[in-house]
């Protein structure tokens, strides 16, 4: 039951109320953290970000509008917030040259059902999330919202600012980048 | 295997086909060797990205926040959330401001039109002008003064006025702006459906009616207690506002 | 043809004089009455069931009827009523009448959608019907006996003498509503709604109904209750609950199943608020969906199938929207680490 609108929060934030942003905060911040860590896997970066991003929202408050949900305004920040962090840091290069090796990884573990071969299961999954990593943002983005986060196509689409049907499609398309990252060990493992 | 093969596995792989489709895709797939491989390491990416999604938890606070947010001395802007009251007053304002500082028409007025797939009216604006400090980029087309339709209302001046200072972006361009700029842009943030109602409405430029209705009566939680009421017979209810303490099954 | 006429205008002219009663009102009443029994103690009566399905099968507050077997007139007969099932979730029971034939009574059924505030309503309680008022179908409220939260509708009526826990709430289409389950205290009963409401007394003639089937009511009585007048004008408003609609639904179609069974969607797990953020798990039933998909005690949950939980509220109605059988991605936060479980939703 929702004793507060985050539509209402909103109102009484922007007429000074500090408090009424901190419950937006406290409401929402798990689920910004979540996708900012998937977006930039450390987690000190991602708490960075994940404040970074609420302060912006506090200063642009006047420019949310109610058309739109407020965590999906706020994930559009945070994309563009770790678009720019990519952007400063060389982000993507450095990651890029970690893909090949991260790569490598995955697909090579065997039976993982196997509690000693936890350790290998672990490498995979780092694998995977460099993989992931060294995708460009805007595929990044939406694979880490629909397999990750497991999002609705509608909610996607409101952030990307398109269709549902075009949502899918850059779902389809990120995925592609991604499955065509891992093909080199997808033809290793064939041979 | 063709690429769309791959990627009719892929959507099978990831649960986002038919039951139909997939009866077909599954039967297609093990009769093709490579198929049901190519099937089963998709399925195992997606099992993968799912296991990404454990995160460790975070270490944000409110009180970390608010530290940082007063560190900076922020404070949220207000835009143009006046009020009723002020907005005709202040648009007739800016109106008159307007008019004041017109240079002399020598320079043919640039017009502010829309493209045929977005809501924005036709509007001028005459550069250089105190008010469009920013001026429009390659978004904005460039028209002789004969096309433009009648004279723009004040309010419509104001919200066109608000968007090209800010952005100098057309509007579904300015959408995409996020990603190819690579940089973030908190007027675009969010601003983005703000800006459409701005532009297409001019009366939406004051407050959205439906921003300022009333905010519906808070809902207590009710708390029913095996204790009868003396006067009804039926059990008591209470209101409560918390329910903190309140141990709830399911 | 002139006789009848003057018969008709009496009767209309009788229920106007008995109590405001508008012979729409009259007609509504006749539709719900063939479908009521009274239970009776000792030759007075002391609570209403309604027939639910037509083999025989009757609804009721459990409270009301109190033993397992009590005797009921329906009409001018005289019914052995036997509990065969009952639904602790939410205090309703399940009674099968004998002798019975197929056919006698007719059986209520509940509306496609919830009702409209302002809706008016009947009430029939063992002295008769009384009107209410709908006011809302979106109250929450937790049960404090079996910890269980459902969703609530709201309704309002002027106190009648006799007591109404128990009663049973209908439209005056003759759609069964639910049984009334909890009242607020008098003093607090002006509640926000109430109070902005244009004046609950008005649109309602003041007086209440009274009488009707009563343990010695004749059949005529029965079927056309005799509304009679207060004497002392309008009473106390009281503002009473009963079960949402959704959950209704799910109590009549359990007690018409063959087992006659209502099963609500659990993982087996109580919680309180974790004053922080989502749901603190505090108990567990052993054999649970939850225990066995390895959750734990001291887990909070964040999110269910995506929805962030905020409190245990919020756990609580989420749960409320689900199916049993399917299954839940449910985030849980575990030593600093967010785990992801997979839980079937089982029975409760």
């Amino acid at each position: 039951m929702e004793l507060d609108s985050d539509i209402s929060l909103v109102r009484r934030a922007r007429d000074g109320e500090f408090a009424a942003f901190e419950t937006l905060f406290e409401r929402h911040r798990t689920l910004v953290y979540r996708f900012a860590y998937q977006m930039t896997p450390r987690r000190d970066d991602a708490e960075d970000i994940v404040q970074e991003a609420f302060i912006r929202a506090y200063q642009n408050l006047d420019k949310y509008r109610d058309e739109a949900k407020f965590t999906t305004w706020l994930l559009r920040i945070v994309t563009n917030l770790c678009t720019d962090q990519a952007r400063m840091y060389h982000r993507r290069q450095a990651l890029e040259q970690q893909e090949a090796g991260g790569a490598l990884d995955w697909m090579t573990v065997g039976n993982i059902d196997d509690p000693v071969q936890n350790l290998e299961a672990d490498r995979r999954k780092e694998a995977l999330r460099r993989a992931l990593a060294a995708l460009p943002i805007h595929h990044r983005s939406v694979i880490i919202l629909r397999d990750i986060e497991e999002r609705e196509y509608q909610e996607i689409s409101q952030m990307l600012g398109c269709t549902v049907g075009g949502a899918k499609l850059r779902v389809l398309r990120a995925r592609r980048a991604l499955r065509d990252r891992i093909a080199p060990l997808l033809n290793e493992d064939k041979k | 295997m063709n690429r769309k093969f791959e990627d009719e596995l892929l959507k099978l792989a990831f649960e986002e086909t038919t039951p139909e489709q997939a009866m077909v895709m599954e039967r297609a797939a093990q009769q093709d060797p490579e198929a049901a491989q190519a099937l089963s390491q998709y399925r195992q990416m997606r099992l993968g990205l799912r296991e990404l999604a454990e995160v460790p938890a975070d270490q944000l606070s409110k009180e970390r926040l608010r530290e940082a947010i007063l560190t900076r001395g922020l404070k949220p802007r207000r835009g143009f959330n006046l009020g009723w009251v002020a907005m005709p007053a202040m648009a007739a304002a800016l109106a008159v401001v307007f008019l004041a500082y017109r240079p002399h028409p020598a320079v043919t007025p640039q017009v502010v039109a829309s493209r045929g797939d977005n809501p924005f009216r036709m509007a001028t604006i005459t550069p250089p002008s105190p008010l469009a400090m920013v001026t429009p980029t390659h978004d904005i087309d460039s028209n002789p003064a004969k096309t433009v339709a009648p004279r723009p209302s004040a309010a419509t001046m104001v919200a066109l006025r608000h968007v090209v200072r800010h952005h100098g972006k057309h509007v579904p361009e300015a959408l995409d702006a996020k990603v190819k700029d690579g940089i973030f842009d908190p007027e675009f943030d969010g601003s983005r459906f703000a800006m459409i109602a701005s532009v297409s409405h001019s009366e939406n430029v004051l407050p959205s009616p439906s921003v300022s209705a009333a905010v519906p009566a808070p809902n207590p939680i009710v708390l029913i207690d095996s204790q009868k009421d003396g006067n009804t017979g039926a059990a008591r209810a209470t209101e409560v506002d918390s329910s903190s303490n309140v141990v709830v099954g399911g | 043809m002139w006789l009848s006429a003057a018969k008709i205008g009496l009767a209309v002219l009788a229920g106007w004089v008995q109590g405001g009663l508008t012979p729409k009102e009259t007609a509504a009443w006749a539709k719900i009455a063939p479908s009521l029994a009274y239970v009776s103690d000792h030759g007075k009566t002391t609570a209403v069931c309604v027939l639910i399905d037509d083999s025989g099968l009757f609804l009721a507050d459990k409270d009301a009827i109190g033993k397992d077997t009590v005797e009921a007139r329906l009409d001018d007969h005289v019914l052995t009523m036997k509990r065969v099932g009952d639904d602790g979730a939410t205090g309703l029971v399940l009674l099968q009448a004998s002798p019975w034939t197929f056919g006698e009574g007719h059986a209520a059924y509940l509306p496609e959608k919830p009702a409209l505030q302002g809706q008016q309503l009947f009430i029939a309680l063992p002295s008769g019907p009384i009107r209410g008022e709908f006011v809302r179908s979106d109250k929450v409220a937790v049960l404090l006996t079996s910890h269980r939260l459902f969703p609530m509708n709201e309704l309002k009526f002027e106190a009648p003498e006799s007591l109404v826990g128990g009663g049973l709430v209908f439209t005056q289409r003759g759609e069964l509503i639910g049984a009334l389950n909890a009242t607020l205290p008098n003093q607090s009963a002006n509640t926000q709604e109430s109070r902005s409401a244009s004046g609950f007394g008005s649109p309602l003639p003041p007086a209440a109904l009274g009488g009707g089937g009563g343990g010695g009511a004749s059949k005529s009585t029965a079927m056309v209750p005799q509304f009679m007048v207060r004497q002392a004008g309008p009473g106390d408003l009281t503002v009473a609950y009963t079960v949402g609609l959704g959950v209704m639904r799910r109590v009549v179609e359990g007690f018409k199943s063959p087992s006659h069974e209502v099963q609500h969607p659990s993982i087996g797990i109580y919680c309180k608020d974790s004053l922080i953020k989502g749901a603190l798990v505090t108990r567990m039933r052993e054999d649970s969906t939850a225990a066995k998909a390895g959750m734990q005690i001291g887990d909070i949950i964040l999110s269910i199938d995506g929805i962030t939980i905020k409190s245990q509220i919020g756990f609580a109605s989420t749960m409320l929207q689900k199916e049993i059988g399917q299954t839940l991605v449910v985030w849980v936060l575990r030593n600093s680490m967010q785990v992801r479980l997979t839980i079937p939703v089982g029975k409760a």
